[in-house]
C-alpha cells in the first residue's frame, strides 16, 4: 500500500531527493523513451504548471516515489484553461476555488499492473481523500477515455466537460469527478483499502485560500 | 453545440437513473438513433474457440441475426470482432483493416449482417470492470460517414452506458450458475487440490466431490475441470481475488 505524502511550497524541502528522483524517472519515460515532450537540460520533467501554487501527492513505497498526482485550483492558469478550453463546450471552463485541476497521474512503469487493487487505484483514493479533506467539491482535467471508464467503474459520478477528441493518437476528454464521502468509500472498497493513505509532514497550506473571496462563478 | 450534442450530455446526466437496464437501452437507442444507429450490443470477447454467447451483457441486435451469429460461431470469422483483439481504438465497421476483412468468412459475415439490417456500425472497445476485453457495438441499416465529433459522442455514450450496465448487473446477479458448495469445490480444484484432497478438506466423500465437479463441467459446457475453471473466471462465477485467497490458504 502506498503512503500518499502531501507536498506543497511550504514543505517541499522535506522531499527534495525523492521529488527529484521522481521527476528524473518521469523525464526518462516521457522525454527519452517516448519523445512525448522535449528533453530538458537538467534531466527533470517540469511544465509551466509546476508552480508555487501546485500541490503534489507523492505515492511512496519503501522510501521511493512510485506514483504521483498534481492538483491546483482552477482559478489560476492550468492545463485545461491554457491548452484545452475548447474541450469544455458542455459545462464551460471551470473556474472555482472548489474545483481542482488534476494532472500528472503517473505510475512508474514497473509498478503498473492490471486490476482494481493496483497502485493507480490507490492514487485515485488518495486524491479523493485529499480533496475531501480540503473542501474541494470537484476534481479532474484532461484524461484518456479508458481512465474515464476506470473512474465510472468505481461508482464515481463524473461530469464530462465536453466531447472526447483525439489528442496525440488517443481519445481524451476533459471531465470532473464529484468529491464526496461516498466516492471515497466506493474507491476504497474497490481498491481494497481500509485506511487513510495521506501523510502530512511539516507546514501545510490549505488548498482553498480563505483570504481570496471567490469572484468568479463556477460556470463561465 | 447542436441539439443532437446537447441530447448526448442530457443522456449522460440520466444514465444512472433508469429503473431497469432495458429502460436505459431504450433511452440509448433513442439518442444514438440521431446518429443513424438502430441496434446495440455490449459483450465480452471470447478467448480462443470459446463461444461469445455467455459473455453478452446486453443485446439489442436483431434476434434472427444474433441466433445465426452464435450458432455458426461467427465471432471467430467476423473482421470487426477480430480487429478488437488488436486495438482499443473505436472504429466504424466499414473501416476494418484489410488483414481482418480478408480473412476467411469475414466478407460472408459482413454480407449476412447487412441482409439482417446491419450494413454498418461503430464499435467501442472497453475493458470491463473485471478487466475483461469487451466492446459496445452500435449497428446501422445503412453505411455511415461519421465525423470525429460524432465518434466522440458515441464513445462517450458507450463508456458511460457500459459502466452503468456492469455496475447494475453486479448489484443484481442474474447468473449464479454455481451453488456455494460447487463454488467451494471449484476454488479448491483451481488451487491444485485433487478430488481426494478436497473431500478431506470439506469433510465429504470423494464420490460427492466427483459428483460436484461433473455438475460444474456440465454447467459450463466444459470438456474438463481446467476448462471449467477458465469459463467460471471468464463469466465472473469465481474471481481472481477468490482464487488468490484460496491459493493463499495453501502456501
Amino acid at each position: 500500500m502506498i503512503e500518499a505524502h502531501v507536498v506543497n511550497a511550504q514543505n517541499k524541502h522535506l522531499y527534495e531527493r525523492e521529488f527529484e528522483e521522481f521527476l528524473r524517472r518521469r523525464h526518462d519515460y516521457y522525454a527519452v523513451a517516448n519523445r512525448w515532450v522535449s528533453i530538458s537540460d537538467d534531466g527533470l520533467e517540469l511544465d509551466p504548471f509546476d508552480t508555487q501554487e501546485s500541490t503534489y501527492l507523492l505515492g511512496m513505497q519503501e522510501g521511493r516515489v512510485v506514483t504521483s498526482a498534481r492538483l491546483m485550483p482552477t482559478t489560476i492558469p492550468n492545463l485545461v484553461s491554457e491548452e484545452f478550453p475548447h474541450m469544455c463546450e458542455s459545462i464551460g471552463l471551470p473556474c472555482s476555488p472548489e474545483w481542482a485541476d488534476w494532472t500528472r497521474t503517473y505510475v512508474l512503469p514497473e509498478y503498473r499492473g492490471v486490476g482494481a487493487t493496483g497502485i493507480l487505484g490507490q492514487m485515485f483514493c488518495a486524491v479523493m481523500e485529499y480533496c475531501l479533506d480540503e473542501g474541494v467539491t470537484h476534481t479532474g482535467g484532461v484524461l484518456q477515455q479508458f481512465l474515464l471508464k476506470r473512474w465510472l467503474d468505481l461508482g464515481w459520478k463524473v461530469i464530462p466537460a465536453g466531447m472526447p477528441r483525439i489528442l496525440s493518437g488517443d481519445w481524451c476528454l476533459v471531465a470532473y469527478v464529484e468529491v464526496n464521502e461516498t466516492a471515497l468509500q466506493l474507491g476504497r472498497s474497490h481498491a481494497g483499502i481500509d485506511r487513510p493513505l495521506l501523510i502530512r509532514k511539516g507546514a501545510q497550506l490549505p488548498f482553498i485560500n480563505q483570504d481570496k473571496t471567490p469572484t468568479v462563478e463556477a460556470f463561465l | 453545440m447542436s441539439a443532437q450534442e446537447i441530447a448526448v450530455f442530457e443522456f449522460i446526466e440520466r444514465v444512472d437513473n433508469h429503473a431497469l437496464i432495458d429502460d436505459l437501452l431504450d433511452d440509448l437507442l433513442d439518442v444514438v438513433g440521431n446518429y443513424g444507429f438502430q441496434h446495440m450490443i455490449y459483450t465480452g470477447l471470447p478467448v480462443g474457440n470459446n463461444a461469445i454467447d455467455p459473455l453478452v451483457k446486453t443485446n439489442r441486435f436483431p434476434q434472427a441475426w444474433w441466433d445465426r451469429y452464435v450458432e455458426h460461431d461467427y465471432a471467430g470469422m467476423d473482421g470487426v470482432c477480430q480487429q478488437v483483439y488488436s486495438t482499443m481504438s473505436p472504429f466504424a465497421w466499414n473501416e476494418v483493416e484489410q488483414r481482418f476483412a480478408e480473412r476467411e468468412g469475414a466478407s460472408q459475415v459482413a454480407g449476412e449482417a447487412a441482409e439482417h439490417g446491419l450494413a454498418d456500425g461503430y464499435i467501442v472497445p472497453v475493458f470491463s470492470r473485471d478487466e475483461w476485453l469487451s466492446a459496445i457495438s452500435f449497428g446501422a441499416a445503412t453505411e455511415l460517414k461519421l465525423s470525429p465529433r460524432e465518434r466522440g459522442a458515441l464513445n462517450l455514450m458507450a463508456v458511460y452506458t457500459s459502466s452503468t450496465i456492469e455496475r447494475r448487473q453486479q448489484r443484481q446477479p442474474t447468473r449464479g450458475k454455481l451453488s456455494s458448495r460447487e463454488r467451494e469445490v471449484l476454488l479448491w480444484i483451481s488451487a491444485g487440490k485433487s478430488c481426494w484432497d478436497v473431500s478431506a478438506i470439506l469433510g465429504i466423500s470423494e464420490q460427492t466431490v466427483r459428483f460436484h465437479t461433473a455438475q460444474i463441467r456440465t454447467k459450463f459446457n466444459a470438456s474438463n475441470t481446467t476448462h471449467a475453471v477458465a469459463r467460471a473466471l471468464q463469466q465472473g462465477e469465481i474471481s481472481l481475488g477468490q482464487l488468490s485467497e484460496s491459493l493463499g490458504d495453501i502456501h
